[in-house]
């Protein structure tokens, strides 16, 4: 099935994209830019990791289907990577405290003594 | 009409029975891979999520232990693995177009790449170990703070380690498919195998992309 099969120019225009990315990350690694600097990189790796999936794994070939597959493992991805990396850091100082709810609890049973 | 497929250069492969056509079975088997992929896309999210949940307890401990990864070599690995994820591409290319000579060639560059990344790992971890970063009870770096250091060293062999793996899979793959390559089993209908194989050494890469920044950028 040789549907949408293109020249091998793609691919050399992709491996050159993917290389001038990976210079730029690491040309921007080297650069003080604070809190965006992880952000940033990953944002990157993001662009890079969508010409691989799309150009070189076909992806711009396939069918819906085989698509969906891709971007609902993504999204379950970040869904999780951004829920527990936000939870932990918006907590606050003492990420060992116990949440409101079951500090109540314990006090309460304190109060309640043995 | 013989039942056997004839044995010309690129034979069309033959429809099992359960499929209705040659395409709706090239179909599923492209289906089926990605379902693979994505599983394994989910087996490493569990540990980026980990990563960036104690990175978010101990940033400047990961921050100051990320100091003792190999700048260079990660990057030098990075630009190894994007151009063996290009060469196997290529080679798909040139199998489709049958090819067989050049798309052999170029899966045997793949493979060589495939183990240059091996040897600059294995390195890598010899350089660690002699550093006294090694799992377990061996972890002893003075010069790191302990807690912190020995969460990023954990996930770092723990997922470098897990990607290894997968790099020698998909070596293993290659070598298996390159005898068909070599012989033109595959054609402009029939390159399912190896297109198949090409992803999975694509993940690898995928993998390793977001693998660089996280363990050998954040310095």
């Amino acid at each position: 099935m040789a549907r949408g099969h293109h020249s091998a120019m793609l691919y050399v225009v992709t491996f050159g994209a993917l290389l001038v990315l990976t210079g730029l990350t690491f040309l921007l690694s080297g650069i003080d830019l604070g809190a965006a600097r992880i952000p940033l990189a990953l944002a990157i790796a993001a662009v890079k990791g969508f010409l691989v999936a799309w150009f070189f794994m076909h992806l711009n070939e396939q069918r819906g289907v085989n698509r969906i597959f891709f971007v609902v493992a993504v999204l379950f991805i970040v869904i999780l990577i951004v829920g527990m990396g936000g939870d932990v850091r918006t907590r606050g100082a003492d990420v060992n405290e116990p949440p409101p709810a079951v500090k109540m609890e314990l006090e309460r049973e304190q109060e309640k003594g043995p | 009409m013989s039942d056997r497929p004839q044995a010309t250069a690129h034979p069309t492969p033959p429809v099992a029975e359960h499929f209705e056509s040659l395409a709706k079975q090239q179909h599923a088997g492209r289906l089926g891979m990605w379902a693979f992929l994505a599983t394994e896309l989910l087996l490493f999210a569990g540990l980026f999520a980990l990563y960036a949940t104690y990175r978010g307890l101990y940033p400047r401990d990961f921050h100051l232990a990320a100091l003792h990864t190999h700048k260079a070599l990660g990057t030098l690995n990075t630009v190894v693995l994007i151009t063996s994820s290009f060469t196997v591409a290529l080679s798909i290319h040139y199998a489709r177009r049958g090819d067989a000579k050049i798309a052999f060639n170029l899966v045997m560059v793949t493979v060589v790449l495939g183990f240059v990344f091996l040897g600059v790992k294995s390195y890598e971890y010899s350089h660690h170990f002699r550093e006294g970063i090694f799992p377990g009870q061996a972890y002893a770096f003075p010069a790191l703070p302990q807690k912190g250091a020995k969460i990023f060293y954990t996930l770092y062999f723990f997922m470098t380690g897990l990607h290894v793996i997968h790099v020698i899979a998909g070596l293993a793959i290659l070598l298996a498919l390159s005898g068909r390559v070599k012989r033109g089993f595959y054609g402009p209908e029939h390159y399912l195998g190896i297109e198949l194989g090409g992803m999975y050494w694509h993940l690898v890469d995928l993998i390793w992309i977001f693998l660089w920044p996280i363990f050998y950028l954040v310095e």
